[in-house]
């Protein structure tokens, strides 16, 4: 009787899908709607809606330009009116899917779709968050912003981005930031985590709270206070340290290695507890027995972590690797900090970040350089990291296991 | 019971409504955007005097104060946007090109300020002006002056009033170093360019040439900018002057440095004077005196307007009407300009205020009591301010020659041509 009845619901239950389809797929064809309304905007939404209403001149905000005296045709003038309304229509669209979802609110439990129900969170926001100021920002980098207007100019941007040589003094300075920061963020860390991690170390708590501590302080903070040791009075903290050992006072940010130094000290020191307590989590996974069997082949703590410990490890390692090139590459507030503002000694503080902020932020009519800026940083973060992710083997090389 | 409570909660909710809708009626809300948290104490008692004589136009103004980038960059985004802009925001003459660029968005206030037009010092207006339509209204003329340490210069033999040309003030220097050779006659900055304004300007020169409005161009590597260059290097490498700690004396660690009066001399703005009393205190209190700065050669313009803000009015907002005609009132009236003076330390640019001896000479002024000198005396006694252009090339200008040629010709003590030269070329390749 029970099965009777589960099938006559289910069948029910397929009518129903049926027969409000249409719904889902006006609402699907709305929301596209919408969106290439979205799309079709050239720069300011809101200058676009004000232009529209007060009908003036809407070349400027529009993909498609008009000559002298020329004017939109009825079709055209029909597009942007759905332009300007495109919010209707995106709400309109996503009201419809909702509506047949309330519908057929039996497809919310089923196996097929109650999965991506539960990820949908994550896919809004990657949409909207992510994808589509990718999106944006791709055909920014082949436009000419300025305040009233945007027009497509090719590959300018990028032709004059490789011939600017302010450009190469960023990348240097990022590159050399996120060799050093790599160099010094890896070792030392696994070094502090075993020690850390052996029954013999004494008062470990301690010091990994010691070690933790910088990590929750805000770069902000943290920034200003080594602006101030590293300041260029006699009486600055670091100058102090220098007449310890009886030497005189120098310009430390207006120096090139000095400068540097101090934006690496400010990164170790703020995420060596971090790095510390991923290898923590590693060394934790690591079954004892393995130890055990090593003792009792006779090998000591060095053969132990050679052999044991640093195999073991490798993802920790590689996970600390690639998000420590991501973040050398990506530094902006450690230099911004330091040096009080974007602009530093002959751009010795200037990273890449800085340079698209300086371009995109700090002058007008950029924006578009901005962004090629922003997609040349992206490309080769992505293009160091898979590599790097290849040589480690991590992607790549998996039908010969 | 129950009905009655949530009928009683009701009539609440109701009530509070209707007296929120009440005195939403009485005053239309005004944000203002600034990035000196001194101004919003004097926006606050102009609004209120506002109020007062306004009774109908009542306004209840906002005042953010937020970071000099931060401020100017988000007013940069939400022009380009077309929303989230303020009513009301100052900008920095610095930035002043850039936002400029927006002029579609800003309202013209020529229109609002009716006579005021005339009573104000027109290079400085000249400064917010485009197309011949006023954006922005500006605080004060910042007339460079120089600020002598009167016990110091007195104990080394040295009468600062006798100091007329640049040759004067570095004789005085090498006196100075006799006496004691641990104090400095003056400093150079290396993350701005006030003094190399001021002697650029004294040889006839400027940063950019704006003859063609259109198309500004850098001038860098002019005769004048090399005899500027030249003579404070000199100073540098006779220890006349001192590198400026933290870049220039209106930074943290530069007024750190001026508070232990190693320097027996300071060329700034008038509106330094506020910066003394507000921030540096008590360690130089009744150590200054005011004079003229000194010149190349007698005739030369004594001072140079530097710095400033303007008040921008946006067009984007709904109240940009009563928006302007508060602007126009808290900064061109002549009561704000005296206000300008009183609260703020700033040298007005209503001319009329200048003759006000009451005002200027009150000896409950707090900057007239810091001071060994009337600034109001030095300004009348000035042969002429002079001013420097401000085009949509000059920030690029100021930060080639803020982060890099100041530092290669103070500090790494570069050949001055050869770096003004590559100065010239850098800053072309910059102008894609």
């Amino acid at each position: 009787m029970q099965v009777m009845n589960m099938i006559a619901i289910k069948t029910q239950n397929k009518v129903k899908e049926r027969k409000t389809l249409f719904i889902v797929i006006l609402g699907v064809l709305l929301l596209a709607y919408g969106i290439t309304g979205l799309f079709t905007l050239n720069g300011s939404g809101a200058k676009f809606d004000k232009a529209y209403d007060s009908s003036s001149d809407l070349s400027k905000y529009y993909f498609q330009t008009l000559d002298e005296g020329e004017s939109y045709s009825l079709l055209q003038g029909a597009w942007l009116f759905s332009v300007r309304s495109r919010n209707i229509w995106m709400i309109g669209g996503v009201l419809l899917i909702a509506a047949y979802f309330v519908v057929n609110k039996h497809l919310l439990y089923s196996q097929g779709i109650a999965p991506y129900m539960f990820m949908l969170p994550f896919i809004l926001t990657f949409l909207i968050f992510f994808l589509y100021p990718l999106v944006t920002t791709i055909k920014m980098s082949f436009q000419s912003i300025t305040a009233t207007s945007a027009e497509w100019i090719g590959f300018k941007n990028y032709q004059n981005l490789f011939s600017n040589k302010t450009f190469y003094t960023a990348v240097k300075n990022s590159v050399r930031y996120t060799v050093i920061t790599c160099a010094l963020l890896i070792p030392f860390p696994l070094l502090f985590a075993y020690m850390l991690n052996s029954a013999s170390m004494k008062y470990s708590g301690l010091f990994k709270a010691i070690l933790f501590v910088p990590v929750l302080s805000s770069v902000v903070v943290a920034g200003i206070i080594f602006r101030m040791m590293f300041s260029e009075l006699d009486g600055a903290m670091m100058n102090q340290i220098r007449g310890l050992f009886g030497l005189e006072p120098i310009y430390w940010l207006k120096g090139e290695w000095t400068a540097m130094f101090a934006m690496v000290l400010l990164c170790c020191w703020r995420w060596t507890g971090m790095n510390i307590l991923y290898y923590m989590a590693g060394l934790k996974s690591i079954p004892n027995s393995l130890y055990e069997a090593a003792d009792i082949d006779g090998a000591n703590s060095v053969q132990k972590f050679r052999c044991i410990a640093w195999p073991l490890l490798k993802p920790t390692t590689i996970y600390v690797l690639t998000i420590s090139i991501y973040a050398g590459l990506a530094m902006f507030t450690e230099s911004y900090m330091i040096f009080g503002n974007n602009s530093s000694p002959k751009n010795y503080g200037l990273t890449i970040v800085g340079y698209l902020y300086r371009y995109g932020f700090e002058k007008v009519d950029k924006f578009g350089f901005a962004s090629a800026v922003g997609l040349v940083l992206l490309t080769g973060a992505l293009l160091i990291n898979v590599l790097q992710l290849r040589i480690t083997g991590v992607i790549g090389r998996r039908k010969g296991d | 019971m129950k009905k009655l409570l949530s009928l009683a909660l009701v009539l609440c909710m109701v009530l509070s409504i209707v007296s929120f809708a009440s005195a939403e009626e009485a005053a239309t809300k005004l944000t203002l955007w600034t990035f000196i948290s001194q101004h919003d104490a004097y926006y606050y008692t102009l609004a209120d005097m506002w109020n007062e004589q306004n009774p109908d136009k009542q306004i209840e103004l906002e005042c953010v104060t937020l970071g000099y980038d931060e401020m100017h960059n988000k007013l940069k985004v939400a022009l380009q946007a077309g929303e989230g802009a303020p009513d009301i925001c100052d900008v920095e003459v610095g930035q002043f090109p850039n936002i400029l660029a927006y002029s579609d968005s800003l309202v013209p206030l020529q229109d609002y300020m009716g006579d005021l037009m005339n009573q104000l010092v027109e290079s400085r207006l000249n400064l917010y002006s485009k197309g011949g339509n006023l954006y922005g209204i500006p605080y004060h003329i910042g007339a460079c002056v120089t600020f002598y340490q009167v016990d110091l210069l007195e104990a080394a033999g040295i009468d600062y009033t006798t100091i007329v040309t640049w040759d004067d003030w570095y004789n005085a220097g090498l006196k100075l170093k006799e006496y004691d050779s641990t104090k400095y006659m003056g400093n150079v900055e290396t993350s701005t360019q006030w003094q190399t304004a001021l002697m650029i300007t004294q040889l006839g020169s400027d940063f950019v040439d704006n003859s063609d409005e259109d198309n500004p161009v850098a001038t860098i590597n002019t005769e004048a900018m090399l005899k500027a260059v030249e003579t404070q290097q000199k100073w540098v490498e006779d220890g006349i002057a001192v590198v400026c700690p933290g870049g220039q004396v209106d930074t943290e660690e530069g007024k750190a440095y001026v508070a232990t009066n190693e320097m027996a001399s300071i060329t700034m703005p008038l509106w330094y004077m506020s910066r003394f009393t507000s921030e540096i205190g008590d360690a130089c209190y009744q150590k200054y005196a005011i004079a003229p700065s000194p010149v190349f050669e007698v005739g030369q313009n004594q001072s140079v307007g530097l710095g400033g803000t303007g008040t921008v009015v946006v067009k984007d907002n709904e109240n940009y009407d009563l928006a302007a005609q508060f602007t126009v009132f808290a900064k061109a009236s002549k009561d704000a300009n005296i206000l300008i003076w009183q609260e703020l330390g700033f040298d007005p640019c209503n001319k009329e205020v200048w003759a006000m001896d009451e005002v200027t000479h009150d000896p409950d002024n707090t900057y007239n009591q810091y001071f060994l000198t009337n600034a109001f005396d030095v300004l009348n006694s000035i042969n002429e301010i002079a001013g420097v252009a401000s085009t949509s090339i000059s920030p690029t200008i100021n930060t080639y020659l803020d982060t890099t040629l100041w530092n290669e010709v103070y500090i790494d003590m570069m050949d001055p041509a050869e770096a003004l030269e590559e100065a010239q070329a850098a800053i072309e390749d910059e102008l894609f």
